[in-house]
């Protein structure tokens, strides 16, 4: 009874098993930020940056609430060369009082130097904030960009 | 059993599918890997030349990139400033765009899920092409659709197209137009300091990647003392680009008479030089903080370490003035190996810092005294290490209320081997030459290290009649002491051609490290065009290297 219900599990879970397999080594793959170059054998230089969550920054005033911000999360990485990561944001027409501002987590700086570190991660925040509750209506900040520039100059 | 192994069936199947609907709820961001981070090209007059650029798209769904080529300008810090073609202004009319010569495969694609493009970056010189232009591809990603406007990410990549061609000789032009100081008040993030601002101008022809070194006098009781040898930083400046580069001093200087002397160097070699006396307006409360030189011995840790086994090594550090000060130590990653690889080999093997302990991490150093300093170095068991690793010792040293008075850096080696393989493995690189003024002409060798293990390198710099005659030998001065594995030394030296007649020649770089020599060439062509010498790099095969013991006839 035993080896028959043996026999009967192993079948049901082996196309989940390889599915998860698969799954598991594409977000793997998709986690690396290597340049996977085993092959070369000269110096090649290369850049390379991976944001964790996704694409948006949900900006969300709520009632009474002077500032609403979102952070992403990212890791660069730079090999056989240096570089540099700034920003730049557009903004959207906003009203009066409302004020956007963009910074890089921990250090709440502008520029972050690569110099070849392994890895580096840090997070970048943007930030809206008022300064006159009863004129700032509360609400869902849309539109923007944030760029992110990795400059390898 | 039978009712107890289908439950067990029905919870696996549950937490399987929870695990994949798990997974595919995972939103991961925007990905790319781009290689080469810079595009450098060293083609002759007329050459036709491609590199590709490929844009690695690492994230788990497709995006789509633009490729749009800009003027490549630099902002006063140094960062790249992509400039638009079409716009005419004083900074764009000073650039030397390659722009006009650069076609690009595609200007938009789109790349599925952890796949990768290949763009075509290609080149045509024209022939009356001299020195070095520039050009940048701005890479931009083209964020999903999304169903409300939320702020969105775009990821951008400035790629600098880099060309310097090689042929009739670029003229070099460094101006070192003002230098100044300002005093920054302390910041929630920050503290108070003191910054020296240097301001360049390349009116040459050439890019040059230049270290500057500062150094602060002070006017006290009419007699000027060193304050300060500012860490020496180092920057790119395009042709026809004007920086001006803020650097710190660490430390809060008061209000007073102040001398800044500022030399740009490169590869080591002086390029030019300039002092400034200024009024600076500091910290009020502050007093001056000299600089102390403490005597460091030995100036080298050199351990053999087998892994799993435990060494230790000890620093002595003496303070032979009188001024009490507090000494930070720390075991640190050589700048050097950071950031480089060879095909699958990267720097961060050849580092023991991670497995090295400094005993005390902070010391305080009364006048006149010494103390000494633990190194323990554990390599570990069990993982492959290379033969040869390297670390340093740094030790910051501050007054007791922690104003920066100096910075030392102690080099360790460490053999992980009975018998460690000391032969070193060198790669000749690219050999340049620009004229640097009137028949003085800048040579510049690149040279690499292949192998596992560091080397002291003598350079010289040769010019050899096309018959293997010597005419000129110089030898070259250079600050670096010491190659890491992976590391890609440049090393400048200049060669007169004023009393050199016309004809065909063969410049030799040769480097010396104990009996190994390697060598790489440059044959030139000098002409006479009036009065004027005219120095042609041709495309022709080099003879056999010189001897080593070769002397200028």
């Amino acid at each position: 009874m035993i080896i028959h219900s043996k026999h009967f599990i192993l079948p049901s879970y082996l196309p989940l098993i390889v599915i998860l397999l698969l799954i598991s080594g594409i977000m793997g793959k998709a986690a690396s930020i290597d340049g996977g170059s085993a092959a070369d054998s000269s110096v090649t230089s290369s850049v390379a940056i991976s944001f964790d969550d996704p694409n948006v920054f949900f900006l969300d005033l709520e009632a009474g609430e002077d500032s609403a911000q979102e952070q992403l999360a990212f890791t660069a990485k730079c090999v056989n060369c240096n570089a540099r990561i700034t920003g730049l944001l557009t903004t959207p027409p906003s009203p009066a009082g409302l004020s956007w501002d963009w910074s890089f987590l921990p250090h709440n700086n502008n520029v972050i130097t690569l110099t070849g570190v392994s890895e580096f991660h840090a997070r970048v925040k943007v930030h809206v904030k008022h300064n006159d509750i009863d004129t700032v209506p509360a609400g869902l900040y849309k539109g923007g960009v944030m760029t992110i520039i990795i400059d390898a100059l | 059993m039978c009712h107890i192994l289908s439950f067990r069936n029905r919870i696996c199947f549950l937490f399987c599918s929870l695990v994949l609907l798990g997974l595919a709820g995972v939103a991961h961001g925007q990905g790319f890997l781009v290689s080469p981070a810079r595009i450098e090209f060293a083609p002759g007059t007329g050459d036709e030349v491609t590199q590709n650029l490929t844009i690695r798209n690492t994230s788990t769904f497709a995006m789509t990139v633009t490729v749009t080529p800009s003027l490549l300008g630099q902002t006063p810090v140094g960062l790249s400033n992509p400039l638009d073609p079409k716009t005419r202004t004083p900074e764009t009319a000073a650039l030397r765009p390659c722009y006009d010569w650069m076609t690009v495969g595609q200007q938009r694609v789109t790349i599925p899920p952890l796949d990768r493009a290949s763009i075509a970056v290609k080149l045509t010189v024209p022939r009356s092409a001299r020195g070095f232009y520039s050009a940048v591809l701005v890479l931009d990603s083209v964020p999903p659709d999304s169903d409300d406007e939320r702020a969105r990410l775009v990821v951008r990549f400035l790629v600098p197209v880099l060309v310097d061609v090689q042929g009739p000789l670029a003229r070099e032009r460094l101006i070192l137009s003002d230098m100044g100081m300002q005093y920054r008040e302390r910041t929630a993030l920050l503290p108070a300091d003191s910054l020296c601002q240097v301001k360049v101008q390349n009116a040459g022809e050439t890019c040059l990647q230049l270290q500057a070194r500062v150094s602060v006098d002070a006017l006290v009781d009419g007699r000027w003392y060193k304050v300060t040898d500012a860490a020496p930083f180092g920057f790119l400046i395009l042709p026809g680009v004007t920086l001006d580069i803020p650097h710190s001093l660490g430390r809060r200087l008061p209000s007073g008479h102040y001398k800044i002397r500022t030399t740009l160097l490169m590869n080591g070699r002086e390029k030019t030089r300039g002092e400034r006396e200024i009024d600076f307006t500091g910290d009020p409360t502050a007093r001056l903080p000299f600089d102390v030189a403490l005597i460091v011995k030995p100036e080298q840790v050199e351990v053999k370490a087998l892994p799993g086994s435990m060494r230790t090594a000890i620093l002595t550090l003496q303070n032979p003035t009188t001024q009490p000060v507090r000494v930070a130590t720390r075991a640190a990653f050589p700048s050097e190996l950071q950031g480089v690889a060879l095909g699958t080999v990267k720097g961060d093997e050849f580092a023991c810092s991670s497995w090295m302990r400094v005993e005390p991490a902070t010391l305080e150093l009364p006048g006149n005294s010494r103390q000494n300093i633990k190194v323990t170095l554990i390599p570990p068991k069990g993982q492959a290490l290379q033969p040869n690793c390297y670390a340093n010792i740094d030790l910051k040293v501050t007054t007791p209320d922690g104003q920066s008075v100096g910075d030392l850096q102690v080099p360790v080696w460490v053999q992980t081997t009975a018998t460690a393989d000391l032969e070193p493995a060198i790669k000749p690189g690219l050999l340049t030459i620009t004229q640097e003024q009137g028949d003085l002409y800048a040579v510049t060798a690149l040279f690499e290290n292949v192998g596992n293990v560091h080397f002291m390198p003598e350079v010289a710099i040769k010019l050899l009649t096309a018959a293997g005659r010597p005419v000129q030998i110089k030898q070259i001065d250079s600050d670096i002491s010491r190659v890491l594995p992976l590391g890609r030394p440049h090393y400048t030296g200049a060669l007169d051609f004023s009393t050199v007649n016309p004809g065909a020649y063969i410049i030799w770089a040769i480097l010396t490290t104990g009996g190994t020599q390697v060598n790489s060439s440059l044959p030139i062509r000098i002409e006479m065009n009036g009065e004027q010498k005219v120095i042609t790099v041709i495309k022709e095969e080099p003879t056999a290297p010189p001897p080593a013991t070769a002397k200028p006839g």
